[in-house]
């Protein structure tokens, strides 16, 4: 017997397929990006190719991270700061723009200038006042747990002075009570120490946002400067420079001297990438193969990305992806804290999105017990956490 | 001449033009299904912008009617001007008659849908019922209320009524949690507390800012009213994040032994000791 209502859906699947094929099927999934660098073929390319994929700057290759107005704004606050002005300095942009490129371009014409720097990279979170005062005595050359706020501050004054460059600022970050104190503690050091050391802080953009959503950080930092994202042409230069780099100089049998233009194979893994190095990188790779011709390369047209995974998230998922962007990373504790959970459930929260490819681990040399956003996939999550309303 | 005008009335009816007619119904009802369709797949694509897409839908549909409409009678039947004066009249005479209430409650639908006094996707309060505007039709409005029951306000009943709107459009909205506590807690230590815990709750929308006042009130007992106003992130979070908020003073002051939570087990309390609402 003919199943009318069947045979109705399956005409309608076929006719819709036929009209708009699903994007799906040609989509790649978003575990398979998140795992691709244990992949056989990535595994199977030799150095030279893997080094064009190096997650870093090469040397100066990388033109955008040198990018006159990023490392200006430094050179021109810090002149004005040797004349006098009291200010201290912020950058902030979003993963892998090359904000910790630019604090190492900055350092090395500190360097080159025989200017005494510290730079303070935070390792923890920043419980309370007493934390804040101690891992800046450490930092500075001080006894650490003898000082108080009106001492410590005297105490920095006296010192020669110099360039303190703050990095990591996640670690300021926190949804737990006392978190303003910890803000407060270090806005008032800031603030009071300014016109004797010249503050240079470093933040990915999710948690600036935070920073000064929550706690009006952006009021103790007088000059603040946003690292735009790559541009589509930056992106294929810095793609086709790097191939070169490591030895490729035909791309689809054209020459990566005459790559340089719209029409470029490059250009669509470019704008795919949507300002995200990292997400470059992975489109090159998933779709690259050696040519006929030594040093050469083949590279087929990008696919979407598919986001089933994280559509399938259910509220309390999203939202811990989102404190994760913001917080940098979340270890089982913090979110248990955060969420109002036991640690067995954030622990199944968190390895579920281990699972689907969403977020890392620390490995044995960080802490295991944390978990962070795969630096791969990062910018396309936060954009769709943003579409969503989870993250502002 | 009534025969005249009864004839003319038939001939105007001949196969084809009841063939045009409903065929231009349900041209106008698929693109109608279609566009809804658009909306939701909108909606689905971009939540964020789900009460700027929901509000397009009643007004599309009212002008698109009234396109088909006018096209019928004007394009399609095209009656001599006494057919229309007959028709208008004996139109006008059975919907005064028969349909006094559903005609205002029209009326009042194409009223709101040319001066919205809200959108769908606002949370407002209609008389006694609070809830999400899920629909916004020609003739009536559906609320989603926290209960999880769909209430179905008259539009005409809407126009009379005061209507308290919380976000206006908005995704967030201001949130107002009230907590009756002892007036043994410092009273600054208190607001400390309250504006550290409601920036705690991942609901919050830190964007905006968060305020907490705390007045001494009496009944049989003196009381502190702590009034924590903070904005909820999305609409749909505001019963979690009045929950969560209250949830996290009152752990924060049993951390600190400001409050031991006897308040709650005293009968001399106010009848509602814990009251959560949104401002409204």
């Amino acid at each position: 017997m003919i199943n009318i209502k069947q045979s109705i859906t399956e005409l309608w699947l076929e006719t819709k397929q036929r009209w708009f094929p699903s994007k799906e099927n040609n989509a790649v999934p978003l575990d398979q990006i998140s795992r691709f660098y244990q992949t056989d073929f990535y595994q199977s390319l030799d150095e030279s190719l893997k080094s064009a994929f190096y997650d870093g700057p090469l040397g100066g290759l990388d033109s955008r991270v040198l990018a006159r107005k990023d490392v200006d704004f430094l050179s021109q606050s810090f002149s004005l700061w040797q004349h006098g002005r009291n200010l201290s300095c912020a950058i902030y942009g979003e993963k892998g723009t090359g904000l910790s490129t630019l604090l190492n371009i900055f350092i090395h014409q500190l360097k080159q200038q025989n200017q005494a720097y510290k730079l303070l990279t935070l390792e923890k979170r920043l419980t309370d006042e007493q934390d804040v005062i101690d891992t800046l005595a450490k930092a500075m050359g001080l006894t650490e747990g003898t000082y108080k706020l009106d001492d410590f501050i005297q105490a920095l004054s006296e010192l020669p002075s110099c360039v303190i460059v703050l990095d990591n600022l996640h670690f300021l970050v926190q949804r737990t009570l006392g978190a303003q104190a910890v803000i407060d503690c270090l806005g008032a050091i800031i603030l009071a120490t300014r016109g004797h050391h010249f503050w240079l802080l470093g933040a990915e953009e999710q948690t600036w946002r935070r920073l000064c959503y929550g706690y009006r950080f952006e009021n103790l930092i007088s000059h603040q400067h946003h690292i735009a994202n790559f541009t589509d042409s930056e992106m294929r230069d810095l793609l086709i420079k790097r191939f070169a780099y490591a030895g490729f100089h035909t791309i689809n049998d054209i020459a990566t001297d005459t790559l340089h233009s719209e029409k470029s194979p490059i250009n669509d893994i470019a704008k795919r990438s949507k300002g995200c190095v990292e997400l470059g990188f992975f489109y090159c790779l998933n779709n690259l193969t050696y040519g006929t011709k030594p040093q050469s390369l083949l590279i087929m047209p990008a696919q979407e990305i598919d986001m089933g995974p994280l559509k399938k998230l259910n509220k309390i998922e999203l939202f811990t992806l989102a404190e994760i962007s913001t917080h940098g990373q979340l270890s089982v504790k913090e979110h248990a804290g955060l969420f109002r959970m036991s640690t067995n459930e954030s622990k199944m929260t968190l390895e579920h999105l281990r699972v689907l490819g969403i977020v890392d681990q620390g490995d044995e040399f960080h802490n295991r017990d944390t978990y962070s956003l795969k630096l791969i996939i990062s910018a396309v999550v936060i954009r769709y956490l943003i579409s969503m309303n989870y993250l502002y | 001449m009534d025969k005249n005008i009864y004839q003319q009335f038939v001939e105007l009816f001949s196969y084809t033009t009841l063939a045009s007619i409903v065929g231009t119904l349900i041209i106008t009802w698929l693109i109608l299904v279609g566009i809804r369709w658009a909306i939701n797949t909108l909606v689905n694509y971009k939540p964020k912008y789900r009460i700027q897409l929901a509000q397009t839908f009643p007004v599309i549909r009212i002008l698109l009617w009234f396109a088909a409409i006018s096209y019928i009678v004007i394009g399609i039947i095209q009656p001599p001007q006494s057919v229309i004066y007959a028709s208008l009249g004996s139109l006008g005479l059975a919907i005064g008659l028969a349909s006094q209430d559903a005609a205002k409650n029209l009326v009042a639908g194409i009223m709101m849908a040319v001066s919205p006094r809200f959108k769908v996707g606002d949370m407002v309060k209609v008389g006694e019922h609070y809830g999400e505007v899920i629909s916004l039709d020609l003739s009536t409005t559906k609320l989603h209320t926290f209960d999880d029951d769909i209430i179905t306000v008259p539009n005409a009943d809407i126009l009379k009524m005061p209507i308290s709107n919380s976000n206006n459009g908005e995704l967030n909205e201001m949130v107002a949690v009230d907590l009756h506590l002892p007036v043994s807690i410092p009273i600054a230590k208190l607001k400390s507390i309250a504006l550290d815990a409601a920036k705690c709750s991942y609901y919050v929308y830190l964007k905006k800012p968060i305020v907490a006042t705390v007045f001494p009130i009496f009944q049989d007992d003196f009381y502190y009213h702590l009034k924590i106003k903070a904005y909820v992130l999305d609409v749909r979070f505001e019963k979690s994040m009045a929950t969560d908020v209250a949830e996290r003073v009152i752990e924060a002051l049993q951390e600190n032994d400001l409050f031991d939570g006897s308040l709650f087990a005293n009968t001399q309390t106010p009848k509602d000791p814990l009251e959560i609402r949104p401002s409204i």
